[in-house]
């Protein structure tokens, strides 16, 4: 087998063995069985570009989010890094209503998810916050790690899959006063929309909100990577 | 001009390029030899070198042209021999192993395999039917390749 074509092979069947790596699982190491190594040699397993379908669908994505944090009102003077709004809802003009104080915290997040059936998934996703809020004004806060499991359900063609989900977890959070850390639980409604940029790769974005904390929500945009082609929502 | 999906490097990267139908090429797999277009697959044999003991290998590379997962069952296509006579001789794959078994092929993706086969006697021409292969029962698709020996 030629160096190209052994590279070129590891390159389409990548998303596999990343998916298998993180779910905790080994991969044999035999190669496919080309003219130097014929079925039944012992140098090579045969049926390897079978084998994606033959395991749960998987996917692993990466990107980026970013959370909105209302500040608490107790929390003082609004921050020059965070951004002031007018609450017209509960007050609107000459209302006499507080400006809702948000902080913007960005956080790196990467996921997991397994479909046993071809509309449902679970999953799990960790998230590491990268965010440059400043800690110097009274109650700011921000996303220091976080983790949740999820479930959802998607529908989906060759070109778009729309996905609603749920997470459940917790973060960690750093926060200007005391104490210095605090943590706390996150129930968060989601929308996916993810655009397939070939069998196995999509770029996608969300939006949600966390049930547990009035007007916090998050957007993100992430790279995934999957096993079946398409996400096998065909 | 740069494939599509080329232009998208992370997707060349993580996730490679689809197979295009119709083209018999990928990046990974050669479609050398005979081929032939059944239904999803697209596919080509060729005779590679026979091992020692004078069995006929076959490589097959496949393609799938649609955006849904086709059948690729190499375990139960017809595969005979042509003799230096004229005559036809039936050839059984060797599977030592029990590996052989129909798989499903992904959207869009493309294998290869190679498969020797058992036969009394030396063979001119080993012939495949494809649509076996494909599991488009009917009427035999025979796709032949000349001998070829070590």
């Amino acid at each position: 087998m030629t160096r190209r074509r052994r590279l070129a092979r590891l390159a389409r069947l990548a998303p596999l063995p990343i998916a298998l790596v993180v779910a905790g699982g080994t991969a044999r190491a035999e190669p496919s069985c080309y003219e130097d190594a014929v079925v039944g040699s012992g140098n090579c397993r045969f049926g390897i570009w079978g084998e994606a379908l033959e395991a749960p669908y998987m996917s692993v994505t990466i990107g980026a989010v970013m959370r909105v944090l209302p500040r608490p009102s107790s929390s003082g003077p609004r921050a020059t890094t965070t951004r002031a709004t007018t609450d017209t809802e509960s007050g609107g003009i000459g209302g006499g209503s507080a400006p809702t104080v948000e902080d913007r915290s960005w956080a790196y997040v990467e996921r997991v998810t397994v479909a046993p059936w071809r509309a449902g998934y679970f999953g799990v996703e960790m998230e590491l916050g990268v965010s440059d809020v400043s800690l110097s004004d009274p109650g700011a806060r921000r996303v220091i790690a976080g983790g949740a499991a999820l479930a959802g359900l998607r529908v989906g063609s060759t070109w778009l899959t729309l996905t609603g989900e749920i997470a459940a977890g917790g973060r960690v959070m750093e926060i200007s006063g005391s104490p210095r850390y605090d943590g706390s639980g996150l129930v968060e409604l989601r929308a996916r929309a993810d655009i397939w940029l070939g069998p196995w790769v999509t770029i996608g974005g969300m939006v949600g909100r966390n049930l547990l904390q009035e007007n916090e929500w998050t957007a993100g945009i992430a790279l995934g990577m999957h096993t079946w082609s398409f996400g096998g929502t065909r | 001009m740069l494939a599509p999906c080329a232009l998208v490097a992370g997707s060349v990267v993580v996730g490679g390029c689809a197979y295009r139908p119709g083209s018999f090429h990928s990046e990974g797999d050669w479609f050398r030899g005979s081929i032939a277009t059944v239904e999803c697959l697209d596919v080509a044999i060729e005779r590679s070198p026979d091992l020692s003991d004078g069995s006929p290998v076959v490589g097959y590379t496949f393609g799938n042209r649609c955006n849904q997962p086709a059948i690729v069952d190499l375990s139960g296509a017809t595969v005979v021999g042509h003799a230096d006579d004229g005559s036809v001789v039936p050839l059984t794959a060797k599977d030592p192993f029990g590996e052989l078994r129909p798989l499903y092929l992904d959207a869009r993706a493309t294998g290869h395999e190679s498969i020797s086969y058992a036969v009394a006697g030396e063979v001119t021409s080993v012939c495949v039917d494809v649509n076996a292969v494909a599991r488009t029962f009917g009427n035999a698709r025979w796709l032949c390749v000349a001998g070829r020996t070590p």
